[in-house]
């Protein structure tokens, strides 16, 4: 029989259930069944979600309490399920489970923040509001690209002859995506769409913004408080070549696009620690045949050169292409089924699909290790 | 708003055991996730199947077994004979 993995099963007996509005209160009742959870065992917690959302900050909140480190610095794996709705802020709250689960009846909605007033706004009020509900959905959507990329890793190397095509250079991604869209509503393919057109336009302003720099002297030693306004000064330079046919100005659109672009080559540069790891695990899947039987004859201390020079741009296309898609589902209203959820890397798992998860491929190579709880 | 601090903590860790996957899959199966998946799937059921008729080997030992009521009654013989 196949052995069962608790870091990647449901388990009742050390569950929560999250249903209704995401209120204070809501967490308030969670909490001390969270903290007898805890203090019983080290043992994933699993999280049944059935919410249409509320408050992102208190979604945190829970999410943390699970996963806080406790005094002997342990933490705690989540398991999050879909088991009915899981919308807005219960639509993250799943995406970032360390293993996230949805069941075939779950509907899973994604959108913008929101942030409803009782009282009239000044002009100033609204610039802030609009100022910082432009920052939630950038850091949303870059936590939950982090959270997903290694589901879409996963999903990609199904796509047989476009994985292969993509294998041969970076330039294969608009098909590998093209044959992604085939798992989506029409609806819900456009999405992918147009976050391939912005993973290109982000690409070009980061190699822009590269070779500008590249210009300068010693930049790799520049401290930040020298580097950031000289990426600006890339930035706005590169914008400014892109639409010298056209009346761009900073003060219309233009500082906004700035201060975008800005964010996301700030925020890649803080993510090349966790990119670096990805590659290591799973730049070898994406080698071609040649340079597969050139990996395997590598020395392990080879193994990192090797997938830096040969595998890192395609995770780095692929990486921008997954952050544009998070970004897109921070702005209008996306229904997924959850198999579509499954294909965009919000989910591990949907139960009784027979479409293949960690858990599966996990519990197939450990036939007796980590028997540890069976339903 | 976002936590910032909360999101650092959420740096997604690597697990070990999909590392193996994946290097069970570049050497022994080409890269090619489905073929794994497939074969594997093959065997568990190759196995499951195969274990089938043992379960049919228990039930009819099972049924070999003296009735309970004859348990019964020897046991009860032993005590108050």
């Amino acid at each position: 029989m196949p052995v069962h993995d608790k870091d990647y099963r449901e388990n009742f007996g050390r569950s929560l259930f999250l249903t209704g509005k995401i209120t204070q209160e809501a967490a308030y009742a969670l909490i001390p069944r969270i903290k007898e959870l805890r203090a019983a065992s080290g043992d994933p917690i699993t999280l049944y979600i059935d919410s249409p959302g509320g408050s992102s900050a208190v979604a945190e909140g829970i999410r943390f309490l699970i996963k806080a480190p406790d005094q002997d610095g342990r933490r705690c794996r989540l398991i999050t399920v879909a088991i009915g709705t899981a919308a807005s802020a219960a639509a993250d709250l799943l995406a970032l489970g360390d293993y996230a689960i949805a069941e075939p009846q779950a509907d899973i909605l994604y959108h913008g923040s929101r942030q409803a007033f009782e009282q009239l706004l000044t002009f100033e009020g609204a610039t802030s509001v609009a100022a910082n509900l432009q920052e939630a959905n950038e850091r949303l959507a870059l936590r939950l690209a982090r959270s997903s990329f290694r589901r879409i890793i996963w999903r990609v190397v199904q796509l047989k002859d476009a994985i292969e095509k993509f294998r041969d250079g970076p330039e294969g991604l608009e098909e590998l995506v093209e044959a992604l869209t085939a798992k989506f509503t029409p609806e819900n393919a456009m999405l992918l769409r147009e976050a391939i057109a912005k993973q290109k336009s982000l690409q070009e302003v980061k190699t822009a913004a590269d070779n500008y720099l590249k210009r300068r002297k010693n930049v790799a030693q520049w401290p930040n408080k020298q580097l950031e306004p000289e990426l600006v000064r890339a930035i706005v330079d590169y914008r400014s070549k892109l639409h010298k046919e056209d009346d761009w100005l900073l003060s219309r659109t233009g500082m906004r696009e700035v201060a975008s672009d800005f964010n996301l080559i700030h925020d890649y540069a803080s993510q090349t620690k966790d990119l670096d790891a990805q590659l290591e695990v799973y730049g070898s899947l994406f080698l071609t045949q040649a340079q597969s039987a050139e990996f395997k004859s590598k020395s392990e201390e080879e193994h990192k050169l090797y997938l830096e020079s040969h595998a890192a741009d395609k995770l780095d296309v692929l990486w921008y292409f997954v952050v544009s898609l998070c970004r897109l589902l921070q702005t209008k209203d996306y229904k997924l089924t959850p198999e579509e959820a499954y294909w965009l890397g919000v989910v591990d798992e949907v139960t009784g699909s027979g479409l293949q998860s960690d858990r599966e491929m996990i519990e197939m190579i450990l036939p007796t290790e980590s028997a540890t709880h069976k339903p | 708003m976002v936590n910032k601090s909360l999101e650092e903590e959420q740096a997604p860790t690597v697990d070990e055991r999909l590392a193996r996957v994946v290097r069970i899959i570049v050497e022994q199966y080409d890269g090619d996730v489905k073929a794994f998946v497939e074969s594997n799937r093959y065997r568990i059921e190759v196995n499951r199947k195969a274990e089938a008729p043992s379960t049919h080997a228990d039930e009819a030992a099972l049924r070999k077994c003296p009735s309970t009521t004859k348990i019964i009654g020897r046991i009860s013989g032993a005590h108050y004979s």
